[in-house]
């Protein structure tokens, strides 16, 4: 993929793979791309493609036995070394550095912030903490700043709600208490883990409108991770559609709608009740998503592809190929045949 | 198969309130009306579905009509193969047992609604055993048909319910529900724990059996997608009270309860062009156990006038096959989706 000099985050042919007693899982396999300032990728799957294992693994939040390959360029925005580019994957996971920018640089919103949050630690003192962790060592300052957190995400009452359990808050006021903590440390780039399937379609239009009203706000870069291509269409500039930890198509939120071209990224489509006309009879993808252990050499989707060609598909890998400006894909039909593809 | 004309469950006035205890004598201070006073009814052949947020009673409805929740009051009259009309509320014993055969239940959650311990076959069996439909070669054939109904095959009975994946899963149930041949089958929430593509292929077969075996469907689902996809008419429920029911269509294409507008205009669209044309309905949903005064949706309706903060809306019919819980049904000029 291109470089980019102004890039803030620059991911390179990541990997992440757990070697089992089974086989190798290969959770993230060849993932790579950049996000700019003010951008929202999307990145869009279903369960066990990767997604959350592969934003695991750009805060390197992944146990001991998980092994990451490639580059993660993240350019500091902070602090005495602003404009420096660390690579996160070459990190020692424990050490002082990542810990930084864990929650500093980037932070992570997660799918239930029942699971997210201590329940045993008041809404307040987990945010405090973060803050005097980030920001200032000043605890009168450190509240200040939270009740001012909680108001910007929309909680009235701030004061008595940084008191409070969140086991005392609803599952729409604990998410945005949860955007708080994570927007605690002022992050240059905020990773949202599907932040909004576990709420009620009112109120997870409110979240969306609040995480991009702050992105806005702040200049921030969002990946979001969903599997619900409404919400795509709603919140990305650029989609990463993942199929058993590799992307398979790579562009624009218009091109993916209006012109995918995966034959993965086009079933998807035709199987969702929200993009097909309606009424009309759903195409599902037969069969079910592989386990990713020990997969042979070859496309991913190959099991359950319509176009599939046995000796074409299932030979070796295929490379991501640009088949138009900002438009990749990972098929063997979108390949010029120099490089091992079918055209 | 659709609309013949004939009801096939009519529900009337039908309430469920849980007591709120306080104190330690566990005095009744109050109730929370999971359920109050809800009345439609269901046409042979057609999928009526349930809409709504969580917590507006939309399970507690459908576990009260095959009495898997016992109601507080109201009558669930359904109408069995056999012609006869029976109140569910009042029954015991045998005729209980029929309404049970013929009116079924597909639950949500495939990894906790199969017991692990049980085979396939005892699981799809056990309904048969129970209700003394079959026995011994039959009982194994009728397994053996079921399972390929839902597209599983027989090799399948032997396993356990851990070899399968979700989407396997949810066919198993829905076999175990087809195994007593019923009319009625209750779907709560039958799709929403599945991906995508392998929620189509349910959804398929959902239609494709009620197309066979001409069944009549009670759909209860939070994803306006699906219920958009396959209902025929649509209730729309808040904290307990039916708000609208409609024609699924014409509820999407021009809502006449505000809170239904607001429902359709928060599904993000499945199109980069039609983003910001969604408007944010602010606040959350009332607490049952504390409703607000009057029309239980005016603290959060862009709309409200004082007589809602006063005076109740009643369901009642805003035009023909419509009906709306709103003082100003048909007066607003309300949106539907896209």
């Amino acid at each position: 993929m291109t470089e980019d000099e102004d890039a803030l985050l620059t991911v390179r042919e990541l990997r992440t793979h757990f070697h089992l007693d089974e086989g190798v899982l290969k959770a993230v396999d060849d993932v790579s791309f950049t996000l700019q300032r003010g951008q929202t990728l999307g990145i869009v799957g279903e369960s066990g493609c990767g997604k959350s294992v592969a934003a695991l693994t750009l805060l390197r939040l992944l146990p001991a036995f998980a092994k990451v390959e490639g580059d993660v360029l993240l350019r500091l925005n902070k602090g005495g070394r602003r404009g420096e580019v660390v690579n996160l994957a070459k990190l020692n996971p424990r050490g002082r550095e990542i810990r930084g920018i864990r929650g500093g640089e980037m932070a992570m919103i997660f799918q239930e912030p029942m699971k997210a949050f201590s329940p045993v630690h008041t809404i307040g003192s987990q945010i405090i903490e973060s803050i005097r962790l980030h920001r200032t060592r000043d605890r009168k300052e450190a509240r200040e700043i939270a009740a001012q957190l909680l108001h910007s995400v929309g909680i009235s009452n701030p004061g008595q709600r940084l008191n409070e359990y969140p086991h005392q808050l609803s599952g729409g006021m604990r998410q945005r208490a949860m955007i708080a903590l994570a927007l605690s440390g002022e992050p240059s780039v905020l990773i949202a883990d599907e932040p909004t399937t576990a709420l009620d379609v009112t109120i997870q239009a409110q979240v969306l409108q609040l995480i991009n009203d702050l992105k806005e706000k702040n200049k921030m870069a969002v990946i979001f991770i969903t599997h619900d291509m409404g919400v795509i269409a709603e919140m990305a500039d650029d989609v990463a559609v993942m199929y058993m930890g590799k992307i398979v198509e790579y562009t624009t939120v218009e091109n993916l709608f209006h012109r995918p071209a995966h034959p993965y990224t086009i079933a998807l489509m035709n199987a969702m009740p929200s993009v097909r006309r309606k009424r009309e009879r759903l195409q599902p993808i037969e069969g079910a998503v592989p386990i990713p252990i020990n997969i042979k050499p070859g496309c991913p989707f190959f099991s359950r592809c319509e176009h599939a060609v046995k000796g074409w598909c299932d030979k070796s890998d295929v490379a991501l190929t640009q088949i138009a400006p900002k438009h990749w894909v990972r098929c063997v039909f979108m390949q010029p045949r120099e490089q091992g593809g079918a055209i | 198969m659709r609309e013949n004309g004939k009801t096939i469950l009519e529900v009337d006035g039908l309430k469920k309130y849980y007591p709120i205890r306080k104190g330690f004598l566990k005095r009744t201070a109050g109730h929370v009306k999971a359920v109050d006073d809800v009345r439609f009814a269901v046409r042979e052949g057609e999928t009526f579905s349930l809409v709504g947020e969580s917590g507006c009673g939309k399970s507690t409805l459908g576990r009260c009509l095959l009495r898997a929740v016992e109601p507080t009051a109201g009558h669930v009259r359904f109408t069995l193969r056999s012609g006869e009309t029976v109140d569910v509320p009042g029954l015991d014993g045998d005729k209980l047992k029929t309404v049970r055969r013929e009116m079924q239940m597909v639950f949500q959650d495939p990894y906790s609604s199969l017991n692990p311990r049980m085979t396939v076959r005892q699981i799809v069996a056990e309904p048969l055993i129970l209700s003394g439909l079959a026995r011994g070669a039959a009982l194994e054939e009728r397994a053996a048909e079921l399972i390929e109904m839902v597209g599983l095959n027989k090799g399948h009975l032997d396993r356990y319910p851990h070899a399968f994946s979700g989407g396997q899963r949810q066919r198993i149930g829905i076999a175990r529900a087809l195994a007593t041949n019923p009319r009625f089958v209750i779907c709560d929430e039958a799709v929403s724990a599945l991906d995508v593509s392998v929620q189509a292929q349910v959804i398929n077969l959902l239609q494709d059996l009620q197309r066979s075996l001409g069944l009549s469907y009670l759909f209860i689902s939070h994803d306006l997608s699906v219920i958009e996809h396959i209902s025929h008419r649509i209730g729309v429920m808040y904290i307990g009270k039916m708000v609208e029911i409609g024609d699924a269509e014409a509820i999407f294409a021009r809502p006449l309860h505000p809170y239904t507008e607001a429902l359709l205009r928060s599904k993000p669209a499945a199109d980069p062009n039609m983003r910001k044309t969604r408007f944010v309905l602010q606040g959350e949903a009332a607490n049952p156990a504390d409703p607000p005064s009057g029309c239980p949706f005016h603290p959060r309706c862009p709309y409200a006038t004082g007589r809602c903060k006063t005076e109740k809306p009643e369901l009642a019919e805003a035009e023909p096959g419509r009906s709306a819980a709103c003082h100003y049904a048909g007066e607003l000029r309300l949106q539907g989706a896209g």
